[in-house]
This record gives structure tokens, C-alpha cells and sequence, in this order.
């Protein structure tokens, strides 16, 4: 079941108009960059856009952070969204079931496709961003990339906590695509399970602005997603990188478990 | 398995996964039983031991934005995530970090390096211990130093046990009896052992606290050398910077000598600069003398904020627990600035007209 | 090969299906009909396992349901309310994923194509479902039912949406697939399509089985005979004097018990005119009426 959800994910063209969707605005913004040469001021703006203007090789890095606070979310809601509610759309579900396909089953293979997804389109960022940076945005200078931190930081180290973040990001989106599973169960209109998973974000955003909600804060999905940029400080941080997987993986088991309890006995009527 | 069942089974799972957040919050923290002024010793003689952490610090005052000021508008105005690498008090790092980047700010012996990724500027420069608050300077451990010296035992008592940020830390309130001070209180909890500070509450008469820092993860081995030390890549371009902030330049530059008291508190701190620190503890105030076109611009800057008075002699502002006073003092002006009483700063300034003149000390050095 | 006892389903106070013993034997071409609403779609949904019951028992292929899922639905082929497709596939892919989905060992290319082609639809069609008329894609839910070789069907309104030369393709299909021994259980709301395809009929009436039977003992012989006379008076009168009782006229026809040859032989004998004379059939709608009729049914009305 896993490899024929893969192979539908992959076939949709869904899947690929979203991710070059997901590719304009950090394209757009490397475009402006280059041609304006107008950096954001020093505090403002996504991660790592203000050193993108001298050193291009970070371009990946700030392309994901772009994409992150939003775009990503909304795509991993549309297509986690669409997992059983879409099938119900299309009455592609019961003929699933009395195929027959265990509900468990069929539950783990939307999040592995809807997971396969997130980590495809990660990836195509992070790429589309290494070629807008090379060839828009400033050359490595001599002597190497630059962390955070202001220490050095050579090919093999930016490789590897590269390759981290986009892991990193790749999980971050565990929890929506977990939401978006769960609301998916509940409903037969793809839409509304998006929606509902945006709202759920949306939630997650305004209360992690509060003050009033600081107690809170700890338990949104929402709070660690940009500590990626934390793994290229100098030493690493770890605490908020290790407590967002955390975070993200308390929200996959309880709302994976939420799914699975509402789709196991559901009358599928549709 | 049925439908309710199967939700119990949710529930079970959702009180599994935050129990690891809820348990420490609801942990009783381990009873202390030192006295106020042990514990007070113990947190004052703290600033050799080592430790390394996060501090998140949540100011409320607004101060005005005067570029004499450096950074003490975000200081005390803002939240800030710090990371803290302490060796001992002339061997540290904290980064200010955010989500786009970070300044750091490090001290090693009698140098200090600055850094900041979104600039990409580093500087390098002689530390001085006579300067504007900075980041090091809202580290709980180094606040709850800084608000403690010279408090009065009577002046201290007990908080009960709590756990901040899981480490169980023992309380201590100050009531500073000073009438000059504009700092009602100060809540803090500590190490009970080590004295270093987990949370410090700064109050100014209110309900809420004006300045509140607090560390995390809090880990009380001393950092290694390199965690806590500087070394910038190649690819930086590192600049040797005249002074750390305004203040420590016109310390060692501006050819003034204050007075040894103003409004009765005693001159402390370098005693051969041109910045005149003044009182401790919770009663403290700051003499800068600013350069005539500096104090031309501060004074403009001061005046836009709604709340300035201005008078013959100059113009005050008070923000929260902090005076402000611009006052022309002798041949220079002063910006005099502490959380001491608008009035309190009126005599200082006031005071200040004994300052004397030392000519052709900005060349000498 | 489907058993049902007290099968019943709630839905919130509605009882959609209430006490229902389904007895589906092997070779039965079984007609399930009901009206729209009457709780066919839920009775179906249920002993695939889709729709948990509220409470009695399923058994399919001598299994209880749903719990041996995983066992018996492979031996089912199934079009529900309708086919369910892939819109951005075409209907070759459709199979194939449905297919692969599900256990055992799929399916060859060949017989994915030789399906196709039973079902009257062109395995070389590249067109994606999207593309398909209604008729079509109705063709690919029954190929998708057929393409384990299942040997029990269970089809719900297979007719929709396919034009008359279709239902008759289809009705030939199904014909032979029962021939070569496949059980089908068929629901419809149409009554001709169940009594030309049908060997037992089941009638469910707002959430009740109200018969349940071969269709020839349904609709087999009265036991009245039919006569169809110009002078209807003389013959009530010329059988109420040969000992003939309970006799009816209705119209031009007059009904009696008895036996053909014997009625037949009184009248001719008394010189009444006899256009036709024979034993008397009931329809499946006389029955379906008469099982559902509102007067007596509807009025006392199953709450």
C-alpha cells in the first residue's frame, strides 16, 4: 500500500504544480535581491536573507526559511488534508477499503506519501535555491562560508548541517501533516480538512505572539519551526532543535493516534 | 476494540507525550532552609563560578531611543533570547540570538570582541568595566550581583523554594528601604549551593515586574575555553574598535574629573575616568559626559518623548524605575542616568557643577 | 454465501436498517429491491465491512463480518452506489492501483485488459477517467469488481447511467459470469431489471425485509383460475351453481378456484363465451405492492 501511495503521489500532478509553486517566491525574492541589492534591515526578516547578499551558498538556507513560515504549512495541509477525505471525494475510498485495504494501513501510507512530499519539496527549495544562489546572488567569498557565529565554517560542515536543516524542516512538518490526517478522517471535503489545519496553524501563530500565552508556548506546533537556523550557530544549539523534534513528534503520536481512533470504526457512507 | 475506548486510548497517549513538559513544571523544588543574608553572600560572590545556559529576558519600559544609549532601548524594552558561556567574570560569551541571526558580545581578561551576523561586523577592543548596560548585564546572575551589593540585611528575606526552568533555585526578596531608589523590589531564586541566579524579578511599584530574566537549561560546569572564547573566520574582517560602547569612550577620553559625591551617594567603580558611577545596588546612578554635538542630538532625541520636562538647567525624563537628565555641568554636559528619583538625578546634576576640567587628556592616549 | 440475522443499523434515532435476515445461497442471482432510502445502500455497505451494524451478524462466504475482512473481501467483487475512480488516471491505471493496493498477487497486464474488454471498454484508451462519460466509467467500477475472478458479486445499481444497449450487454455479462458460477447479489430500485435477471428477491421496505423468496414461488401460480369472458354475470352465476365458490368478477375477468380444464369445461358447457382461460400469475410489482402496500404498512408506520 505504502509503494502504491508513493507512486499516486508522485503521478499526481498536484504534487508538482505544488512544489513549483512553492519554488516562485523564494525565485521572486532572488530575483529582487540581486537586482536591487536591497537587503532586509539587521533583525528583520526570514533567516539568513541579510547574509544572502555577500554570500549566495546560504541562498538554500534562506529559500527554506521563506518558504517555512507558511507556504510549506498550507501545501502539507492541502495534500494531508486531501488523504482520506480526497478518496472519499473521488469514492476511490471504499473501494480501497473492500479491496481490501486495513484502515491502519492505509492511514501510515497517506502520512508516509504526505511526508514523501514534504521532504520532496524541501529538497527541491533548498536545490532551486543553491542554483539562484550561484548564479543571482554573491559568490563565496575567499576564505569560506561564514556561521552565525562568525566562525568558519568549510564546505564539508555546511554540507552536513545543510543536509540537517533540511531533515530538520522535513520534520518540522510532521505535526500538520498529522492535523491534516486527523481533520481528513473526520470529514469528506478535502477542503475543509485543509482549512482546518490552516486554521490550527493559524491558532498556533497568533497565541506564540501573546504574552499572555507564554505557558503555552512549549506545547505549539508552530514554535520551534525556524530553530533550524540554530544548527548554524557556533557551537550548535541544540535544546531547540532537539525539543522541536520533540514537539513535532508528541503531535504526530497523539494526532496519528486521534486519526486512527476516529477512521477505525467510521461509518465510511461516502 | 470500541469507538470510546479507542478515544480513552487518545487520551492516555496525550497524557503520556506532555507529561515530560507538565511534570517538572508541578515538581515541588527541593526545600532550602539558608538564611537571607547567607544567601544574599552566596549569590554575591558568585560571579567566579561557571555555568553556561539560555537566558530569556522580558523587559516593559520604553526608553526613549537616544543613540548615546547604545542598546539599553532593547534591553529594557524587549524580550531577548541569550545564550551564556561563563568561565568567570572576566571570561564569558552571551549571544544574543534571534531568528535571523545573532550579536555576540565576549570578554577575555582585558579584551573584548563584539559580532553581529546581520551586519557581519566584528570589533575587538579593550573592556571596560565603566560602560552602558549590556547584555551581559541582564544575565540573571550578574543582575541579581549587581542588585544585591550593598543591600542592607535588614533590607532581605526569604521567598519560598520554587523550580525555574526545572532547577530547583532557592527565593530572595529585596524591599530596598532607600528612599532614593525607584526599585520597589527585587525578586530572585538561585542556586541554593552555587548562589548563581536562575530568575530575577525587577519591580517599580507596579503588580508586574519592569525587567524579568530568567535561564534555561542551566548547566553549572564551567564551559570550555573555546565555547566561551571568540575566533572569527577568515573571511571576517575584524576592526579594532576606540571603545566598547559611548560611555567607556568618554571614560577614557573625555578630559573631565567628577566629583567624589553627588546627592549624597559616594563616586564607585574607576575612579581615574571621566564617567562618574555613583551608589550601589538597587540605588545606583551614571555621570557621561557627552560631547557637545552629541548632547546636541540627545537633547533633540529627549525632547520628542512626550514625557521630557525641561527646565533651565537641562531636561528629565522618567521612564519606569529610570531617570534620564540632560544638565550642563561646568564646561560639559551630562547625561545623567539610574533608577534613582527624578529628584534624586536633580540634585546629582545639580552636584555635578563641581566637576573639574582636565585639559589635553583626549590626546594623551 | 451471504447470511444476515437481525441485522440492524441505527443512525442516531433512525432505524435505516432494522432486523434484517438476508439468506443469499450459491448460484443465486439475488435481487435486493427497494426503493431509494430504503436502506439498500447501507444493507450492502455493511456486509462489506464499510458500515459497522449496530447490531446483529454478517456472514459472507461462510465467514463472519467484518472481522474476517482481510479473508472474504478478496473473493468479492463490489460496485457501490456507484464507480470510484482516479480522475487524473486512465482506466487501466485505475485498476492497476486499486489492485495493487490490496493483498495477494496482482493482477497481469493481460488480464487487466482482458477485463476491460468484457466489460465493452477499450484497454488501449489512454484518456484519463476524467475524460469518461458516465456510461464508462460505470463499465470500469463492474471491471473493477471483476477483476479477481471473484466468485461472489455484490453490485449496487450496476445500471446507472448506461444506455439501453448497455444494461443489456450488462445483463448478458452477468448472465454468463452466473452460468460459470459466480453468486450475484444485486440491488436495484428497479423492478423489471430484478425480475428479468433475478432467481431469489429480497424487498426492503424503509429499513425492513419484507420478502424474501424464489422469484418463481413468487410469482408461480395462485391457485385461481383466470377467465376473460364477454358475459361475466352468467359465468359468476354458472360456476356459483357448479359447486364453484368464493368467485370474483373484476371487469370483463373473473376469478375462481379451481382448476383450468374443469372451469373451462362448465362454462363451454353452459354456453358461456370464453376468450381466454388459464391459471392465474402475480407480477413481482403485485407482490412489491402488496408487501409494501401503503395502507396497511405505511399507515401503522415502523417508528
Amino acid at each position: 500500500m505504502i509503494r502504491v501511495e508513493l507512486i499516486q503521489m508522485l503521478r499526481r500532478p498536484r504534487t508538482w504544480i505544488t512544489i513549483a509553486a512553492l519554488n516562485v517566491l523564494p525565485l521572486v525574492v532572488a530575483i529582487l535581491l540581486s537586482v536591487t541589492e536591497l537587503g532586509p534591515r539587521p533583525g528583520t526578516g526570514p533567516p539568513f536573507l541579510a547574509a544572502v547578499l555577500s554570500d549566495g551558498s546560504l541562498y538554500p538556507l534562506a529559500a527554506m526559511g521563506i518558504v517555512l513560515p507558511l507556504f510549506l504549512p498550507i501545501a502539507v495541509a492541502v495534500v494531508g488534508g486531501d488523504a482520506i477525505a480526497g478518496e472519499a471525494q473521488t469514492g476511490t475510498l471504499r473501494y480501497l477499503l473492500v479491496r481490501p485495504v486495513r484502515r491502519g494501513h492505509l492511514l501510515i501510507a497517506k502520512l508516509v506519501s504526505v511526508v514523501a512530499f514534504v521532504l520532496l519539496a524541501v529538497v527541491a527549495v533548498a536545490v532551486a535555491g543553491l542554483v539562484e544562489g550561484q548564479l543571482l546572488l554573491g559568490r563565496t567569498q575567499v576564505g569560506g562560508v561564514v556561521s552565525i557565529s562568525g566562525t568558519d565554517l568549510d564546505t564539508q560542515a555546511l554540507v552536513q548541517r545543510s543536509l540537517l536543516a533540511v531533515a530538520y524542516v522535513t520534520l518540522s512538518m510532521l505535526g500538520v501533516a498529522a492535523v491534516a490526517l486527523f481533520f481528513s478522517t473526520l470529514t469528506d471535503s478535502a477542503i475543509a480538512a485543509a482549512l482546518g489545519t490552516v486554521g490550527v496553524l493559524i491558532a498556533s501563530t497568533v497565541l506564540l505572539g501573546l504574552d499572555a500565552a507564554e505557558s503555552l508556548r512549549p506545547f505549539l506546533p508552530t514554535r520551534y519551526w525556524l530553530s533550524f537556523v540554530d544548527l548554524f550557530r557556533d557551537p550548535i544549539r541544540w535544546t531547540e532543535v532537539v525539543r522541536g523534534v520533540l514537539t513535532q513528534a508528541s503531535y504526530l503520536v497523539v494526532f496519528l493516534a486521534a486519526a486512527w481512533a476516529s477512521f477505525a470504526t467510521k461509518d465510511v457512507k461516502s | 476494540m470500541t469507538s470510546p475506548l479507542r478515544w480513552l486510548l487518545v487520551v492516555v497517549v496525550a497524557a503520556a507525550v506532555l507529561s515530560p513538559v507538565l511534570v517538572p513544571r508541578v515538581l515541588p523544588a527541593a526545600a532550602a532552609d539558608v538564611s537571607a543574608p547567607a544567601l544574599a553572600d552566596r549569590v554575591r560572590s558568585s560571579a567566579d563560578v561557571g555555568w553556561s545556559g539560555q537566558v530569556s529576558t522580558v523587559g516593559t519600559l520604553a526608553v526613549p531611543d537616544v543613540d548615546s544609549f547604545g542598546g539599553v532601548a532593547d534591553l529594557l524594552g524587549e524580550s531577548s533570547d541569550l545564550r551564556v558561556w561563563w568561565r568567570d567574570a572576566e571570561h564569558w560569551r552571551v549571544d544574543k540570538t534571534s531568528s535571523s541571526g545573532e550579536s555576540d558580545l565576549a570578554r577575555r581578561g582585558d579584551r573584548a570582541a563584539t559580532w553581529s551576523f546581520e551586519s557581519r561586523r566584528a570589533t575587538t577592543t579593550r573592556y571596560s568595566s565603566v560602560r552602558l548596560p549590556d547584555t551581559s548585564d541582564v544575565l540573571p546572575a550578574t543582575l541579581a550581583r549587581r542588585m544585591l551589593s550593598g543591600a542592607k540585611d535588614a533590607d532581605l528575606s526569604r521567598l519560598p523554594a520554587k523550580r525555574v526552568e526545572g532547577h530547583s533555585s532557592a527565593g530572595l526578596r529585596l524591599v530596598p528601604s532607600d528612599a532614593r531608589t525607584t526599585i520597589s523590589r527585587v525578586d530572585l531564586w538561585a542556586d541554593e549551593k552555587t548562589g548563581v541566579a536562575t530568575r530575577v524579578e525587577v519591580y517599580a511599584g507596579g503588580r508586574l515586574p519592569v525587567l524579568t530574566t530568567t535561564a534555561a537549561h542551566l548547566d553549572l560546569a564551567r564551559p570550555s575555553a573555546e565555547d566561551a572564547g571568540f575566533s572569527f573566520a577568515d573571511a571576517v574582517d575584524v576592526r579594532q574598535s576606540y571603545a566598547l560602547d559611548d560611555a567607556a569612550g568618554a571614560n577614557a577620553f573625555a578630559p573631565f574629573v567628577p566629583p567624589d559625591r553627588v546627592a549624597g551617594l559616594r563616586r564607585t567603580g574607576d575612579l581615574d575616568g571621566a564617567v562618574g558611577v555613583y551608589g550601589r545596588g538597587t540605588t545606583a546612578l551614571l555621570a557621561i559626559p557627552l560631547r557637545r554635538d552629541i548632547a546636541r542630538e540627545a537633547f533633540a532625541q529627549l525632547e520628542e518623548s512626550p514625557a521630557a520636562k525641561r527646565d533651565d538647567d537641562g531636561i528629565s525624563l522618567a521612564v519606569g524605575p529610570v531617570s534620564v537628565r540632560l544638565e550642563g555641568a561646568g564646561r560639559g554636559v551630562f547625561l545623567l542616568t539610574g533608577t534613582v528619583t527624578p529628584d534624586t538625578l536633580d540634585r546629582a546634576g545639580e552636584d555635578l557643577g563641581s566637576v573639574r576640567f582636565r585639559p589635553g587628556r583626549g590626546e594623551s592616549r | 454465501m451471504i447470511r444476515t440475522h437481525g441485522l440492524t443499523k441505527r443512525f442516531g434515532r433512525v432505524r435505516a436498517v432494522d432486523d434484517v435476515d438476508l439468506d443469499v445461497r450459491e448460484g443465486d442471482v439475488y435481487g435486493f429491491l427497494g426503493a431509494n432510502g430504503s436502506g439498500k445502500t447501507t444493507t450492502v455497505r455493511m456486509l462489506l465491512g464499510l458500515v459497522l451494524a449496530t447490531s446483529g451478524d454478517i456472514e459472507v462466504l461462510g465467514r463472519r463480518m467484518p472481522r474476517s475482512a482481510r479473508d472474504v473481501l478478496p473473493s468479492v467483487g463490489a460496485l457501490i452506489e456507484g464507480p470510484g475512480a482516479y480522475p487524473h488516471l486512465s482506466g487501466r491505471a485505475n485498476l492497476a492501483t486499486v489492485d495493487a493496493a490490496g493483498p495477494g498477487r496482482r493482477a497481469g497486464r493481460r488480464r487487466v485488459a482482458e477485463t476491460l474488454e468484457q466489460v465493452g471498454l477499450d484497454p488501449a484508451d489512454r484518456r484519463p477517467v476524467r475524460a469518461y462519460s458516465l456510461g464508462m466509467r460505470q463499465r470500469l467500477g463492474l471491471a473493477s469488481a471483476l477483476l479477481r475472478r471473484p466468485p461472489l458479486l455484490m453490485l449496487d445499481e450496476p445500471t446507472n447511467g448506461l444506455d439501453p444497449q448497455g444494461i443489456r450487454e450488462m445483463r448478458d455479462l452477468l448472465v454468463t459470469l452466473n452460468r460459470e458460477g459466480t453468486t450475484i447479489f444485486l440491488s436495484s430500485h428497479l423492478l423489471a431489471e430484478i425480475e428479468q435477471m433475478c432467481t431469489r428477491v429480497g424487498v426492503l421496505d424503509r429499513g425492513r425485509l419484507v420478502v424474501q423468496d424464489e422469484l418463481t414461488t413468487l410469482t408461480g401460480p395462485t391457485g385461481l383460475v383466470r377467465v376473460v369472458t364477454t358475459e361475466p354475470a352468467r359465468a359468476v352465476q354458472v360456476l356459483s351453481s357448479a359447486g364453484h365458490r368464493d368467485v370474483r368478477p373484476e371487469g370483463e375477468t373473473v376469478l375462481v378456484p379451481g382448476r383450468s380444464a374443469e372451469v373451462n369445461e362448465t362454462l363451454v358447457r353452459a354456453g358461456v363465451p370464453v376468450a381466454e382461460v388459464g391459471p392465474q400469475r402475480r407480477s413481482l410489482e403485485d407482490v412489491v405492492l402488496e408487501a409494501t402496500d401503503p395502507g396497511v404498512f405505511r399507515g401503522a408506520g415502523a417508528a
